[in-house]
């Protein structure tokens, strides 16, 4: 009882889904306690794209660009997330624009990650190809 | 005073030692922002905290007496900026907040629909009164708000150092610091971040930079132990706000805390019997349990807080910040201890520690909040006359409780209430929405009714 009366945020379910990919969102989440996963789907698989971890946040695009969900999060376990809602984050943004240098940091270390599976994906690619050229 | 065109050459270089005085949480949040910036832009930063007191006992001795009410906003700008608010360090997480009137009650629920509000501990926590064993249990295990900021700061890179500072001198245009033991290594910026309930705030007032403390008031904070079933049971996780009008006082409060709830009283000469009087009046103690007699005994300080604008907050190399330069009226002094720390530190870091740089990039900040209390106190003071008001106060909290009842019209009474009671929004915002056409029509409406049963009550 007095675990939830001391917490913070919203509480979440193991397998609770978040959000949907392409739904129409407002908020963005910071994970007070637990753990996440960001997945895709595609031609009906599921990919695991990420895990996020306490302190990392999600749901940032959609408050910048406008547009839908780009990926499903759903809960790992039991999660607590703080929401924020785009205007009261664009409303704190502009009185103090380095509340953004975090999520920039986070947001460049994501672009790097995706950068390098990216490369490490077109090696394998290129390394298959070259193997079925040498097969021919 | 040196002259300011030379000042523009005052700039931290790699190794820049910064004297931070001070561990509250204006000092904590300096450490953090300037230490990370300064990583940030490769800047080698010496920074140390000097606080002679510890967080973690219990008692008003080393606690940093508030109310102890972090706001949704500054909860989530700390999350923001990678600082998440957990137990035991959140000692009740709030999402309601219930105004009491002699004319009834209202319930305010969260327009964010979470419990964003954290109660803490500014110290290690009340003098204990813990009863039985299954409230000793959850209270050894809470942890100070205070004492968890000095962590961070630490963990950033800060040293801290347990020593009071006696006094402060200008040797050369550089600040000199003085412990009993005698002169400290030489610094290049001393940061003011030991709060106005503090003697060392006296000795910037007598560097002769033309500094002068803030005008303050006295506010009253008690510690009331009732057991954590019974603060579950009857407080849950709402912040009770009493408008009673009780004679003296302009505000009460009651705030649930683990096993304890905190009594916040504000007004004209509050001392122990008042608190007494508000805790023995009917509406209160009947928030209270039937078998619970009011002790004797119970912790309880009377800190100063800030109700104006500090003079000169800032010279070459020094800069006060905090409650010892400008804070929010009444509410949210954690969340100016915030921001004016923030601007100090991006001053500091990005530009520059001469008066003119202050000047220029820090002091706008300050000068906000103190405009933004304007409207705070034209607010309060609206607020006051509605609580010696009858029919206003009738008016108020039917169109509150008609909100509440019928979401689909929109809670404009009612945010204004809880953004204002909250500390979540500047008093700038909440003073512009009060004038809508929509709202002055909805209170006109219940005044009318409020004149109307008291005129048939007449009649009959």
């Amino acid at each position: 009882m007095r675990d939830n009366e001391d917490s913070l945020g919203k509480d979440y379910k193991d397998g609770d889904t978040i959000f949907e990919e392409n739904s129409i969102g407002k908020e963005m989440y910071i994970i007070l306690s637990g753990n996440t996963e960001i997945i895709k789907k595609r031609g009906g698989v599921e990919t695991t794209l990420a895990t996020l971890e306490e302190g990392d946040f999600f749901g940032e695009m959609s408050l910048f660009d406008n547009s839908p969900r780009s990926a499903t999060v759903k809960a790992l376990g039991d999660v607590k997330l703080l929401e924020i809602n785009q205007k009261n984050f664009l409303k704190k943004i502009s009185r103090d624009p380095s509340l953004a240098f975090r999520m920039f940091e986070k947001m460049s270390l994501r672009i790097r990650t995706s950068d390098e599976k990216i490369l490490n994906y077109i090696v394998e690619i290129k390394g298959l190809i070259d193997d079925h050229q040498v097969f021919i | 005073m040196s002259n300011p065109q030379e000042n523009s050459n005052l700039e931290l270089n790699d190794g820049a030692k910064i004297a931070v005085l001070g561990g509250g949480p204006a000092g904590s949040f300096f450490s953090i922002f300037a230490l990370k910036l300064a990583k940030q832009i490769g800047k080698n930063i010496d920074l140390t905290i000097y606080e002679n007191r510890s967080f973690s006992a219990e008692g008003p001795s080393s606690c940093n007496m508030c109310a102890g009410v972090i706001s949704e906003s500054l909860v989530q700008m700390l999350a923001i900026e990678g600082i998440c608010l957990k137990p035991p360090i959140v000692q009740r997480a709030i999402d309601t907040y219930c105004f009491q009137t002699i004319d009834g009650d209202v319930f305010l629920n969260s327009p964010s629909k979470q419990k964003g509000i954290a109660t803490v501990y500014r110290g290690g926590g009340p003098v204990s009164q813990a009863t039985t064993d299954a409230d000793k249990g959850p209270e050894s295990k809470r942890k100070s708000f205070d004492d968890f900021l000095l962590d961070c700061a630490e963990k950033e890179g800060a040293k801290i150092e347990n020593v009071r500072i006696e006094n402060i001198k200008l040797k050369n245009g550089r600040p000199v610091l003085f412990s009993k033991k005698g002169e400290l290594p030489e610094v290049d910026l001393v940061v003011g971040a030991c709060g106005i309930n503090t003697k060392t705030i006296k000795a910037f007032e007598e560097l002769g930079t033309g500094y002068t403390s803030p005008s303050t008031i006295k506010a009253y904070q008690s510690e009331i132990h009732i057991g954590e079933e019974n603060v579950s049971a009857l407080f849950g996780n709402a912040v009770f706000v009493y408008l009673i009008n009780q004679p003296g006082v302009k505000f009460a409060a009651i705030t649930p805390k683990g096993s304890y709830v905190t009594i916040s009283m504000l007004g004209k000469d509050v001392t122990k019997q008042t608190v007494m009087d508000f805790l023995n009046h009917p509406i209160v103690k009947n928030k209270f349990p039937d078998s619970w007699n009011i002790t004797e005994s119970f912790c309880r300080c009377i800190p100063k807080i800030n109700v104006g604008a500090a003079r000169r907050p800032f010279a070459d190399r020094i800069v006060m910040i905090g409650d010892t330069c400008s804070a929010r009226l009444y509410k949210d002094g954690i969340g100016s201890a915030y921001l004016t720390a923030k601007a100090a530190a991006n001053t500091a870091i990005l530009y520059g520690i001469g008066k003119e740089d202050f000047l220029k990039r820090y002091y706008p900040t300050c000068k906000r909040i103190d405009r933004d209390n304007f409207f705070g106190k034209i607010m309060f003071a609206f607020t006051g006359i509605i609580n010696h008001t009858p029919i206003l106060r009738e008016a108020l909290l039917n169109t509150s409780r008609y909100e509440q009842k019928n979401p689909e019209l929109g809670y404009r009474c009612s945010t204004i209430l809880w953004d204002m009671f909250t500390g979540n929004e500047q008093y700038t915002d909440i003073f512009l929405r009060a004038f809508n056409l929509k709202l002055f029509v909805r209170i006109l409406v219940n005044i009318f009714n409020a004149i109307f049963i008291r005129f048939m009550k007449l009649w009959r």
